[in-house]
């Protein structure tokens, strides 16, 4: 699982109710994700910037139909691939002979089917920095390093961690936060100007 | 017998009196030829581009003017999308496959010529004629137009020997690397079968977007005050701008190779940017200029080095009359 | 429980607020931090780029931030449309709308002539050859009194002597989510002018008829991928 349903729907919620801030979250949360899915089907660096901003805005439009049977990022990344296939259609352009399907992007364990993007296109900096990412959590305190995995990487809940590790839920949000904090420090000057 | 070129055939040819000289004069001929001969021939083939990483293929179908009927050629994209290009006499189909066409119409073709140019000059590049090659079959003459400066791309060009239509051609930058390729993969010169030539005939129904260019515009406002040497103003059309309300006057220069557009149009959003882009082959620069409280997009596109398009593009100012 | 200060507890609720967790006291103050506080948005980007890191899914556009685009577009979605002159063709930008868009995101109506600022946004440059001269980069700049874009030098046309000359007040506050999307709204515009301008070159260029064969085979740069 990537994210659990629930992580989002406070902040989905709170958009319904008027508050376009949390929209903003969201869009911080995913535009990486969704600007990596649009790359995939434009090559123009400038031109995925402005398909996914137009993604994100036809989402936001839109945010009164979703109803939460999928989670957001599902709904999102379906509104995505209809915006880039959209823009190319409206270009005139060759659409991909294969969708990138959702599950398939974020689920890549055996890609059997030759998709059109399996990866997101990578570079030297991410290269670097997912480096460095890695280098902090393995030399994190133990409980720090099992705290951040499970909640980034199997995506369970604070109160799943909590069960896991057997300590209170408090204590689970502390150290997540401790570790984010240790990671932040290291890959805070690579970044530069934020 | 090697086909590649080389100096033992230039010399062969010498012997065979096929040609009198391998120097400039002689490739100005050619060229002069090549010129001729795509517009009065009637032919058809197919051939494939290249370009930074892409192969694309395209086909095209010329058919000479004869008395009844403009000289009309098709050019049709064979990958992807399916696009065609339909050029007849004054007018300029380009159509979709999504349905959109796009119609350009020009005035009178007069082209406007502020001094006598004759062809590619000596004086701008160096003209060589290589040797004998083979392409699609056919021989060609290889031909070298080498820049004699940098503010233009170099080429080499295979002339089919009998026709003297250009059978393959080479853009090479001022690093020496090819930057583009063309090469026709067939090609059949001679008067069209009936059913090739109804192909010319298609018209899409509507227009979606119609480009028609003021039939006698005024002289132009606004001039290049810098242009790299042996480059004249060829063309001029003032049009729609295809991003506002506004006009365009829209000026085209060449050397008798390369060529460029400087297009100008006053500025009705308060919103300006300035860009350089190299877009395959081309090169396209954007800039703002500022007269008083109006501003005017200036934007240059063409096969010229990026940093010629920028120095044209900062030159462009409003025409200085002697008052 | 511990002394943590105000900041440590704000970061701490935004680590929860992401994970969903937040109760909605701390998602409240979390939103209002974001808002209000640059450093603060910034480091929700970073601890999201921690997770996709984890998961491996870092890209080039990591260090891209469109948000601030996408809430100003959001922000006059609701503002009210401009009357303007609109473009006759459909098929090509819909630019006029775009700077409509933004310009009402101002408060300002009137365009065109009467138009007392203009923004000129940075200078994009890409796939540079060597021999391009140098060209400010990325500045963007709001343009509040009369300017020299001079001819005299290749490296300060325009952009860098807008900055240099910016010495009086700025007469329209216009915040730096207005400027991303500025800057977006103008890259599009320049855009479609150089693919509309590239198929007019083409057509301009085949005119003498030696021509066509090259010029049209090279707009397969554009419509094609």
């Amino acid at each position: 699982m990537v994210d659990s349903p629930d992580s989002d729907q406070q902040l989905v919620d709170r958009v319904k109710q008027g508050d376009k801030r949390a929209y903003d979250v969201l869009v911080i949360k995913y535009q990486h994700r969704i600007l990596g899915l649009v790359g995939g089907y434009i090559s123009d660096f400038q031109e995925v910037q402005d398909v996914t901003q137009e993604a994100f805005i036809k989402a936001f439009r839109a945010l009164d139909k979703f109803r939460g049977d999928s989670s957001f990022y599902t709904w999102l990344y379906r509104i995505a691939v209809n915006t880039a296939k959209n823009h190319l259609v409206s270009k005139g352009r060759r659409l991909p002979e294969s969708d990138i399907d959702v599950h398939d992007a974020d689920f890549l364990e055996t890609a059997t089917t030759l998709r059109v993007v399996d990866t997101p296109e990578r570079n030297l900096y991410c290269d670097q920095i997912e480096q460095v990412i890695h280098d902090v959590i393995q030399r994190l305190p133990d409980e720090l390093r099992t705290a951040v995995m499970l909640r980034e990487f199997d995506g369970l809940s604070y109160e799943e961690i909590a069960d896991v590790m057997d300590c209170p839920v408090g204590t689970v949000r502390s150290r997540i936060f401790r570790a984010r904090e240790a990671i932040d420090r290291e890959i805070r000057p690579l970044l530069g100007r934020s | 017998m090697q086909w590649i070129s080389g100096k033992w055939l230039v010399l062969s040819l010498f012997a065979s009196g096929a040609l009198s000289a391998a120097g400039g004069s002689d490739v100005q001929g050619l060229l002069a030829k090549m010129a001729d001969s795509a517009q009065n021939l009637s032919y058809q083939g197919e051939f494939v581009y290249q370009q930074g990483g892409r192969l694309e293929t395209l086909s095209i179908i010329h058919q000479a003017g004869e008395q009844d009927r403009p000289e009309s050629e098709r050019i049709a994209y064979l990958d992807g999308a399916p696009r065609e290009v339909i050029r007849a006499g004054n007018e300029l189909f380009l159509s979709r496959h999504n349905g959109e066409v796009a119609q350009f119409q020009h005035g009178p073709l007069m082209p406007v010529v502020d001094r006598f140019q004759s062809g590619v000059s000596n004086d701008y590049y160096d003209l060589k004629l290589v040797g004998i090659d083979r392409v699609a079959g056919r021989e060609a003459f290889l031909l070298l137009v080498m820049p004699r400066d940098r503010f233009r791309y170099g080429y080499q060009l295979w002339l089919d020997r009998q026709s003297s239509l250009l059978l393959k051609s080479e853009l090479i930058d001022n690093q020496g690397k090819i930057i583009e390729r063309l090469q026709f993969t067939s090609l059949d010169v001679g008067q069209l079968s009936n059913d090739t030539r109804a192909l010319l005939e298609h018209r899409p129904a509507d227009a979606t977007t119609a480009v028609n260019s003021q039939p006698e515009p005024a002289a132009s406002q606004w001039e290049a005050s810098w242009l790299p040497e042996g480059f004249v103003r060829q063309n001029r059309a003032v049009r729609p701008s295809p991003v506002g309300s506004h006009a365009v006057d829209s000026l085209t220069f060449s050397d008798g190779i390369a060529n460029f557009t400087v297009f100008v149009e006053p500025d009705e959003t308060g919103l300006l940017s300035q860009a350089s882009e190299k877009i395959g082959a081309l090169s396209a620069v954007a800039k703002v200029y500022r007269d008083g409280d109006q501003y005017f997009h200036i934007t240059v596109v063409g096969d010229i080095p990026l940093g010629t398009a920028e120095r044209v593009a900062i030159s462009v100012r409003p025409v200085q009359s002697a008052s | 429980m511990s002394d943590k200060s105000a900041r440590e507890q704000l970061k701490e609720s935004l680590s929860v607020s992401l994970d969903g967790q937040a109760s909605e006291l701390e998602l409240r103050r979390v939103l209002e931090g974001i808002n209000n506080d640059d450093s603060l948005r910034s480091l929700a980007g970073r601890y999201q780029l921690i997770g996709d890191a984890v998961r491996g899914k870092t890209s080039k556009y990591a260090g891209v931030d469109i948000s601030r685009g996408v809430m100003a577009a959001i922000e006059q979605e609701e503002a009210a449309p401009v009357r303007q002159a609109q473009p006759k063709d459909s098929a090509v930008a819909q630019s006029g709308n775009f700077a409509q868009r933004f310009w009402a995101s101002l408060g300002k109506v009137a365009l065109a002539a009467s138009v007392a600022a203009a923004v000129i946004v940075g200078v994009r440059t890409s796939n540079l050859t060597p021999e391009a001269p140098l060209l400010a980069e990325h500045e963007p700049a709001v343009l509040t009194q009369p300017v020299q874009l001079a001819q005299t030098g290749l490296r300060d046309y325009g952009v860098a002597s807008v900055r240099a000359g910016n010495n009086a007040e700025s007469r329209d506050n216009i915040t730096p989510e207005q400027l991303a999307y500025a800057q977006i709204l103008a890259n599009q515009a320049t855009r479609e002018r150089f693919r509309a301008y590239a198929l007019q070159h083409a057509e301009l260029s085949a005119v003498g008829g030696a021509q066509s064969i090259l010029s049209f085979a090279r707009l397969t740069s554009f419509d094609n991928q």
